[in-house]
């Protein structure tokens, strides 16, 4: 099962298509939560989810945006888009029949 | 700096640069990427900075390898130079002492003086050059043979050092106590802040200088790492014969067989080889 970071970090990536990396993926977190996303803890929760097959990273070229250096790609394995998928199936199940009230 | 234009640059960001030194070259231009392209302010990107070379170097120090060079090599060595940095600055202690306490204008133009000074110096001199050399072939081949757990092997090294430095003052000073020159160990300074002084200027200093050549582009050929290896091994013998009791331990690091003259071979012989590859270089 899939952390939350984890999920979100899966749904950026695949949003974003071949124009998933570092820095977009920390981009379209934060825009969505509105919480500050570290480059740590991407970086590092990357590599986890690398290790378990659910994402493919490389070094992409450098482009003159970012003073030419080079991007760490992004690309979502089918074993990570089954893996979100199920978490997000999770969650839908388990929010059946519950309305959040706010005060 | 390199992440950010010239007007950010300020402490913070220069230390984000150097702590990204730490990552691997690939890596650390990935990053140095992100962080040009995000807002974050210079906490921001130091936290985040740290958080990811604490993650990597925690992963790197999960293998043997950096224990096994830390704990078989460099312990064992430091706890060498570190004693024996502090006898040789027992002995530069109380030549300094002389000096300072007896310096007048009457002295300083004796000829006697100087005659004696010229015969004392290279007896000072040479001990804290061969340091100095072991010192820096450390760090070289530190560099060499722990490249990315380099800095924290390194600072382990110098906490080391200093460990065993405070670790030996309570028993040195009830040996000094008792001995001819107690007048120039009765001093705080001679005592305990020299040592140090001298610990940081003959052994921290060049072993820091060796770790910056060591990691440079140019790599050690075989012959080179042969020769920093076979003169580190034959210095290291002749430390330890130095603060031996046994005699036939001890005759090797005395005149004329002293081996630590060796130590002046390292460096010599690496800065001749990286010359002549520079040499070559041009040349092609």
């Amino acid at each position: 099962m899939l952390g939350e970071f984890e999920y979100l970090l899966l749904t950026a990536a695949a949003s974003l298509g071949d124009e998933a990396y570092g820095a977009s993926i920390r981009r379209q977190i934060e825009s969505v939560t509105g919480r500050h996303c570290s480059i740590g803890a991407l970086y590092i929760t990357l590599d986890r989810m690398e290790s378990k097959g659910l994402v493919k990273t490389w070094m992409g070229d450098p482009t003159p945006q970012r003073g030419g250096r080079a991007k760490r790609m992004v690309r979502v394995t089918p074993r990570g888009a089954r893996a979100a998928s199920s978490f997000y199936s999770a969650v839908r199940g388990v929010t059946r029949n519950v309305a959040w009230e706010f005060e | 700096m390199g992440v950010r234009v010239s007007n950010q640059r300020t402490l913070a960001w220069w230390l984000v640069d150097r702590i990204l030194h730490l990552l691997d070259a690939e890596e650390r231009d990935a990053v140095r990427g992100d962080l040009a392209e995000s807002c974050d302010s210079a906490a921001q990107a130091l936290r985040s900075v740290l958080i990811l070379v604490m993650h990597r170097q925690s992963m790197l120090w999960r293998h043997p390898r950096p224990w096994l060079v830390l704990f078989l090599f460099f312990m064992p060595l430091g706890v060498l130079l570190s004693f024996t940095s502090r006898s040789h600055a027992g002995l530069s202690a109380i030549y300094l002492w002389l000096v300072v306490n007896n310096a007048n204008l009457s002295l300083l133009r004796s000829a006697g003086f100087w005659y004696m000074l010229l015969q004392i110096l290279p007896a000072l001199l040479l001990p804290s050059l061969h340091l100095g050399c072991v010192a820096w072939m450390a760090g070289v081949l530190l560099a060499g043979i722990a490249r990315r757990t380099l800095w924290i092997s390194g600072a382990l090294l110098c906490l080391m050092l200093l460990c065993a430095n405070a670790l030996s003052l309570p028993q040195l000073q009830q040996v000094l106590a008792f001995d001819n020159n107690a007048a120039v160990h009765a001093n705080a300074f001679y005592r305990n802040v020299f040592p140090i002084l001298f610990q940081c200027l003959c052994i921290l200093l060049p072993a820091f200088l060796g770790m910056r050549q060591g990691q440079q582009p140019a790599k050690v050929s075989s012959p080179l790492r042969t020769l920093l290896w076979a003169s580190i091994v034959i210095c290291a013998f002749s430390l330890l014969a130095g603060i031996s009791t046994f005699w036939w331990l001890r005759i090797w690091a005395l005149p004329p067989l002293a081996l630590a003259g060796f130590a002046c071979a390292g460096p010599a012989g690496y800065f001749l080889a990286q010359s002549r590859l520079l040499h070559r270089r041009q040349k092609a």
